[in-house]
């Protein structure tokens, strides 16, 4: 299992940037995911990785060997791709026998792996079978089991579980991550789904617009974010431009907080589930003001508010509790509060 | 769920019931008449001509010779047609959207026109063969365009469209991400071609195989203009037919029909076992642009020379068409040019009756053959009833059979009476011909239209229900206007595969309808070139047009 390095990759097409001045480190058994938007550069940047197209710019180094110029077939990168890319003209044995295949093992280790593999996969019975007959989510198992055979030193994984419904999504998320765990294989996962990002990965790389803007755990790019693009793209969040010269932020005519030792435009975020609303007036808050709610929205296990200050509005989430009666209704005034450590300052 | 499944009424099933007569009279009793003549031409039920077929020298040799045909046919349309589809879609060049239409073009000339401008480029004297001739300075022609290989070069050209077309879609097919995940996997460029690229057009190999096999055993008109000493069974059976050996005719007709339905079959069996299909919507194929400048100019020079190789019997028939026929006798090159053979078929009336008949002809078959195949194909694509499955299958058969094949069994259909031709003997009348013509093209008319209806929503149809439509009314109002596009389209195919056709109209033609095809080989024989090349470009005319309308209907959404 290797380390793998993004040396000051660039790759640009016709002119446009696909991603510029890529430095990254994913070391030995890691769960690496890039997060981002279609058209982040995220794919471009696995593309770069598996060989299919080469950098403008940059070295990639997989345990300190320079593969940069190497063809994708000699550079034990497995990739499993979005939508699978099965050969539909072979049974789930063959599709699976094929990297093995090439490597001319011999017929008997072959037969042992791919059994081992399907077993692995949970595909025992289903050997025989044509790939059309298979279910989204056994077809996903089979390109898995595939990219798995021939035993890569780091597995690519172009946002796998898109085209799989939500329930199964998120039993293929549990079931990947526990094979990851198992066989400690380095692997890098593309997706543009925050939560996906957020569960299975040990790290986390944000992209937008062909820049990697914050790497980190996702417990480091959640909470403590270190751009507006992180903060936003990742959980719901109260995003406010606001100008801080003052010494202070400006919610409305008559409402500020002291927000000390910052020049000119900056951003406020303040996470929805860190501002409490209550009709009474409560205690033991840093910050203190009056709002009226204009919207309520019922999610299930949370209720989202909407609630203006002057001309601001803040997302406030409440988590619904059993017999316990709603804080507010539409158009009521109420009080909204906050922690000062709950308030973070970024850069614009 | 459609009109007719719901009520089933009687309108309905008396449709139906005509229409399985007309088949059955004019497609299966026919070639039903044919087994029987083939059997009892002796006097008694016995297979006597079958065992002569392949026992008699000079009746096994064509045989034998048009499966070696058929054989070669493919194997060299199948190198050029592929080569080319890769060529196309590989590479990124100038006029390459152009080209892949132009490569088409083939299929729209009529057969004749395309061995009359292959004579006049490549045959003893022709313009190709002079040039090459005199540039090195050899004394005698370069190479001998006649039989097996002529006839097979003639073929090349024609056919290798079958191929070019359905491996095309199937490269457009490819999934990138296939490729790529061999690659990934560890296979070399050699591998992925082997194990991922051939598997994948495969199905297209062999659907265009059979395709071109069948066509190639078939051929008519090559073989009986540039064959000389080739001799095969299309030919064979003209001539057992002119010596008024009908069940030595009947017999080898039942011999092309036997191979062609053993190849269909053997095609449909391998369908079933072999055709894969990829679940999830991949990548697209996309062409490679070529950074060498060097490779670029190659590439460039290739495709232009493709192109002129298309488009020279177009232009040779073109520009010949002006020369004054008795103004080329001596000379290599035409020298003068005029409007003479045009102004001739269009003034006298002797000139420009072929012309009409065939115009005439080709009308009636493609009307005629709306009637059938409309209802036909709505049977077919709409409805539940019972026997569709024969209706279709009576609609297909004329594809599998050769068209001197289809032209013998109307002459032994229709040379006595028969309740189908309402107690009428039709050999010997100018209806014939249309019908021959109708019978060949039916089956690519109902599946023109199979694929439209296809294409129709059944909402539209229960819409119009809903709000109070009868079935007829349904039919012309909502029905029809949806589908015109694809019935126009069907019908102009049947209309040029018509207007120029020629191995049924020899069987089938009588003096009074004698049309253009028949027309051009009587004045090449007679040495007015000209006139021959000028019916020719009348009918390149008709056919570009007409393509060029289909292509534009192709792209109106249906």
């Amino acid at each position: 299992m290797g380390r793998l390095v993004l040396d000051h990759i660039e790759k640009s097409y016709q002119g446009e940037p696909a991603c510029s001045d890529i430095c990254l480190q994913i070391e030995d058994g890691e769960f690496f995911t890039f997060l981002g938007p279609s058209g982040c550069g995220k794919t471009t940047i696995l593309r770069l990785i598996a060989g299919f197209i080469r950098p403008d710019r940059g070295r990639i180094l997989l345990r300190d060997k320079d593969i940069t110029r190497i063809p994708p077939e000699k550079r034990s990168i497995g990739m499993v791709f979005q939508n699978y890319a099965l050969f539909p003209f072979m049974t789930v044995f063959e599709n699976i026998q094929y990297g093995l295949k090439l490597q001319k093992k011999p017929a008997d280790d072959i037969l042992k792996k791919v059994n081992h593999y399907i077993e692995m996969v949970g595909l025992t019975g289903l050997e025989r079978r044509n790939t059309a007959q298979l279910s989204g989510g056994e077809q996903q198992r089979v390109a898995l089991a595939r990219s798995l055979a021939v035993e890569p030193q780091i597995l690519l994984l172009d946002e796998p579980l898109s085209n799989l419904d939500a329930r199964l999504r998120d039993r293929m998320r549990e079931e990947l991550k526990a094979l990851q765990k198992k066989l400690g294989i380095t692997t890098i996962f593309v997706t543009h789904d925050q939560k996906e990002a957020l569960t299975m990965s040990d790290r986390i790389a944000v992209f937008n617009k062909g820049v990697c803007i914050q790497t980190g755990t996702p417990e480091q790019v959640y909470m403590a974010p270190t751009h507006s693009f992180v903060a936003g793209f990742i959980g719901d969040i109260n995003l406010f431009a606001a100008d801080l010269s003052g010494g202070k932020w400006q919610i409305s005519d008559t409402v500020s907080i002291p927000v000390p030792g910052y020049m000119g435009r900056h951003f406020i975020c303040i996470r929805p589930q860190d501002i409490v609303l209550s009709q009474s007036k409560p205690t033991q808050m840093d910050y203190l003001f009056q709002g009226m709610v204009i919207e309520c929205r019922f999610n299930g296990m949370t209720s989202e508010y909407s609630v203006t200050a002057g001309d601001t509005v803040f997302k406030v989430c409440f988590v619904n509790r059993l017999k316990k009666t709603k804080p507010a209704m539409t158009g009521e005034m109420v009080w909204i509060g906050f922690a000062k450590d709950s308030l973070q300052v970024l850069e614009q | 769920m459609s009109v007719i499944s719901h009520t089933q009424s009687f309108f309905s099933r008396l449709i139906f019931f005509f229409l399985f007569i007309l088949l059955f009279g004019y497609i299966l009793f026919p070639a039903f008449k044919t087994l029987e003549v083939s059997l009892t031409g002796t006097g008694s039920v016995s297979f006597i001509n079958y065992i002569r077929l392949v026992s008699v020298d000079t009746l096994r040799t064509p045989l034998i010779n048009s499966l070696i045909l058929g054989g070669l046919t493919v194997l060299v349309c199948g190198i050029i047609g592929t080569l080319l589809a890769f060529f196309i879609h590989y590479f990124q060049f100038p006029g390459r959207q152009i080209m892949d239409k132009l490569l088409l073009l083939p299929m729209m000339l009529p057969g004749i026109i395309i061995v009359f401008s292959f004579v006049q480029l490549y045959g003893e004297s022709g313009l190709v063969t002079k040039t090459i001739q005199i540039l090195l300075g050899l004394e005698n022609p370069p190479f001998d365009f006649s039989g097996l290989w002529g006839i097979l070069f003639v073929h090349a050209y024609t056919q290798y469209v079958y191929f070019y077309i359905s491996v095309s879609i199937a490269i457009r097919h490819i999934d990138i991400s296939v490729i790529e995940s061999a690659q990934t996997l560890g296979a070399s460029r050699l591998v992925i071609f082997r194990t991922i690229i051939l598997p994948f057009i495969m199905p297209a190999l062999v659907a265009s195989s059979v395709m071109t096999f069948m066509t190639g055993i078939g051929s008519f008109t090559a073989p009986s203009i540039i064959g000389q000493g080739f001799k095969v069974l299309t030919t064979q059976i003209l001539l057992s037919k002119a010596n008024n050996y009908m069940d030595v005719a009947a017999t080898q007709v039942m011999a092309l029909t036997i191979a062609c339905l053993f190849v269909f079959a053997l095609f449909r069996w391998y369908e079933k076992k072999a055709v894969f299909e990829s679940s999830v919507k991949g990548v697209r194929f996309q062409s490679v642009q070529i950074r060498n400048p060097l490779a670029k100019i190659l590439v460039t020079v290739i495709a232009y020379a493709i192109i002129l190789i298309i488009l020279l019997p177009v232009l040779a028939i073109m520009l010949l068409s002006f020369v004054p026929s008795d103004t080329w006798m001596v000379n290599i090159y035409p020298r003068e040019f005029s409007w003479q053979n045009f102004i001739d078929i269009f003034s006298g009336s002797r000139k420009f009756s072929p012309f009409f008949n065939s115009l005439s002809m080709a009308l009636i078959a493609a009307f005629s053959g709306m009637v059938i195949a409309l209802p036909a194909s709505f049977f077919i694509v709409k409805t539940k009833v019972r026997f569709k499955w024969f209706l279709e299958m009576m609609c297909m058969l004329p594809w599998a059979m050769p068209a001197s094949a289809i032209a013998i069994n109307l002459i032994n259909g229709f040379n006595q009476k028969t309740i189908f031709s309402l107690n009428h003997i039709l050999v010997g009348t100018s209806i014939l011909l249309p019908v021959g013509y109708l019978v060949r093209s039916l089956p690519i008319m109902v599946k023109t239209f199979n694929l439209s209806l296809g294409s129709l929503n059944n909402a539209y149809i229960e819409a119009s229900q809903s709000l109070g439509a009868r079935p007829l009314q349904t039919l012309k109002r909502v029905v029809f206007p949806i589908l015109s596009p694809g019935l126009l389209a069907g019908f102009l195919l049947v209309f040029i595969r018509s207007i120029g056709e020629y191995t049924v109209t020899v069987f089938l033609y009588t003096v009074t309808n004698k049309p253009v095809s028949i027309a051009m080989v009587n004045a090449i024989f007679e040495y007015n070139i000209g006139l021959a090349m000028a019916y020719g470009t009348l009918l390149i005319i008709i056919s570009a047009v007409s393509s060029l309308v289909i292509t534009k209907l192709a792209v109106l959404p249906s």
